[in-house]
């Protein structure tokens, strides 16, 4: 049952990433031939056709939960959510369930980074490492980790700390792919150059291969990102006493489905907004490749 | 300049009976060179004839094979003396490069992260311990010590791809690696040299290839390399670039004085830049041809010499004419 919902309330989280995605590609294309500051304004906001099919949605949504075809119990108009979420901000109580949520994210985050880096760095920079490390760890990614949690629940309880350690182990796995394969890609020619050059190992390290692997790892950063969300939502159907699971929850057992449909849409910025913030550490980091000659 | 005063060799690099062998095929078969200090030297051949080997050994980004009748030959004389120290440290010594020789000479580039450190080790016992074993590794070639490989001053290339760190800025690139107070207006200076001043916080990625190839050449030279090694740096260029940087090199050349080995499989620009044409054929040098010409130096001077070095290239210079 648990995983049903699973599904259905990951969804907002997957579309996010795919317009975001796709917002990407329209932006990227459209700058290099310059332009008015004007233009680029009206590249990054979608083409105004592009607004009528989700207004005409949300519009016969709306008509539709009025004419009473489509009651509150199932699922409450666009209004209504809008009113609950305006009164949840007011009232502090979704303040209080985001920044439950948003720590739980971020100190699983973190705690899954640093294993994920550090691991993959070994593996990457150290044939015994590689050796050593490397096969548990694909031995490992082949569970489904979202499959872990009754174990989880023995291990940790039922606290904060199997969240936690859900959206760590989401976050580990994709970062060590990455920056493993990230610094075994690096150019071999430039690690010869570098050679020459008479680099010393630290130079090496962190003027040719940490770069070099750079890219791949925020690749592994924004699937990281994607799966902590994922992990996080399902972490907090497993007995939450705050959070936005367990707003959700709550919501359930009073049939509340405005508050439903907010914290989904919660979720769903959230997801948005830490693919916001990648993007924007992409551009900086990897400016060096934007400004390709045309 | 001062430091050049100080260093007693005569010559740039020496390689004394140098081979090489890939995977049971071997690319140098004895190659015997000196390149005298401050030489510009061509080396001409077929692809897949070794040039790059050879720079490769130069550059200390490979090591050349050991003589087995010599490795033998230091076995037997330590077996038989074997009271004293030195040669009875000779059977371990010597076997380690070998080792080390077949690790790093695996050509496919993946490795190359995790051998680092092996490949530091290789490149300080080329220096050092081959120094010291020579004695007994080549009593043939004279009673001194001759490594195979011995080249005294430092060394600088330029690829013939740059080889620039695309996600360091023109500047840093060149400055990169260099250990000196001023490294930062030294490499601005270079830059201006290869007329790149304006160039400096430039993204490689924005570069033309002639571009890129003169921060390279900057980056090779901001060094101030005793042998500077070109590996065909001009082969993927426009003929009029090319032009262009052969005045340049010959340029910079006459003010650095740096020796200088270029290896190309292009005969004309060989004759027009080098003191010394050396052709490499079949793992040997097969022909060494002086150009006593001054420069610049006129296409219509070297159509004979042109003709005498294609010969030995295997083409007849009337098919190609």
């Amino acid at each position: 049952m648990s995983l049903s919902t699973a599904g259905a309330l990951a969804r907002p989280g997957t579309t996010a990433s795919t317009t975001a995605t796709s917002t990407t590609a329209t932006s990227t294309t459209a700058p290099p031939g310059g332009g008015s500051a004007r233009r680029r304004v009206r590249a990054r906001l979608p083409a105004p056709r592009r607004w009528i099919s989700p207004l005409v949605l949300v519009v016969a949504w709306q008509a539709a939960s009025a004419a009473g075809v489509l009651p509150p119990d199932r699922l409450a108009a666009p209004l209504t959510v809008l009113r609950s979420a305006v009164d949840l901000a007011a009232s502090g109580e979704l303040t209080d369930a985001f920044a439950v949520s948003i720590s739980r994210v971020a100190v699983g985050f973190t705690l899954g980074a640093a294993v994920g880096v550090l691991l993959g760095a070994v593996a990457g920079l150290s044939r015994w490492g590689e050796a050593l490390v490397d096969p548990p760890v694909q031995m490992l990614r082949t569970l489904p980790f979202l499959g872990l949690i009754p174990l989880f629940i023995l291990w940790f309880g039922i606290g904060e700390a199997p969240k936690i350690a859900l959206v760590a182990l989401g976050v580990a796995f994709p970062l060590y792919l990455n920056v493993h394969a990230g610094i075994r890609g690096a150019d071999g020619r430039l690690l010869e150059a570098a050679e020459v050059l008479g680099f010393t190992r630290w130079e090496r390290l962190r003027h040719v291969v940490a770069p070099a692997a750079v890219p791949q790892g925020l690749v592994g950063l924004r699937q990281g990102l994607a799966a902590a969300w994922l992990s996080l939502i399902i972490g907090e159907q497993v007995n939450a006493d705050a959070g936005l699971g367990f707003l959700i929850n709550n919501a359930r057992d009073f049939l509340r489905t405005d508050v439903i449909v907010v914290g989904l849409l919660v979720y769903a910025a959230l997801g948005l907004l830490t693919d916001a913030v990648v993007r924007l550490v992409e551009r900086r980091v990897l400016r060096w490749r934007t400004t390709t000659r045309g | 300049m001062a430091d050049h005063d100080t260093r007693v060799s005569a010559y740039a690099a020496r390689l004394s009976g140098v081979r090489k062998t890939f995977g049971g095929r071997q690319v140098l078969a004895g190659i015997d060179l000196t390149i005298a200090r401050g030489e510009f030297v061509a080396l001409l051949g077929r692809s897949g004839s070794g040039k790059s080997t050879l720079l490769r050994l130069l550059a200390g980004l490979d090591t050349p094979d050991e003589h087995p009748s010599d490795s033998a030959r230091a076995n037997d004389s330590a077996r038989a003396n074997d009271s004293a120290p030195t040669s009875a440290s000779a059977p371990t010594t010597t076997a380690e490069p070998t080792g080390a020789g077949v690790e790093g000479g695996q050509p496919d580039g993946s490795g190359t992260v995790a051998s680092d450190a092996a490949d530091e080790r290789e490149r300080s016992t080329a220096g050092v311990e081959d120094a010291g074993d020579a004695a007994d590794r080549q009593p043939v070639a004279t009673t001194t010590a001759r490594p195979p490989v011995d080249v005294p001053g430092r060394v600088s290339v330029a690829f013939q791809d740059p080889r620039l760190l695309p996600w360091r800025r023109v500047g840093h690139n060149v400055r990169l690696g260099l250990r000196r107070p001023d490294a930062d207006e030294v490499a601005e200076r270079t830059l201006a040299e290869v007329g790149l001043a304006g160039h400096r916080d430039a993204w490689p990625l924005t570069l033309s290839g002639g571009e890129a190839q003169r921060v390279s050449l900057a980056r090779a030279l901001v060094r101030e390399p005793d042998l500077l090694l070109l590996d065909e740096p001009f082969g993927a260029l426009d003929a009029l670039t090319r032009l262009a940087m052969h005045r340049l090199v010959l340029e910079l050349w006459r003010r650095h004085e740096p020796a200088v080995l270029l290896v190309t499989h292009d005969v004309d620009e060989a004759l027009t830049l080098a003191d010394r044409v050396l052709v490499l054929a079949d793992g040997r040098i097969a022909a060494e041809h002086p150009v006593p010409l001054a420069r610049p130096r006129r296409r219509a001077d070297l159509a004979e010499l042109r003709a005498r070095v294609l010969d030995h290239l295997g083409v007849s210079a009337h098919a190609v004419a």
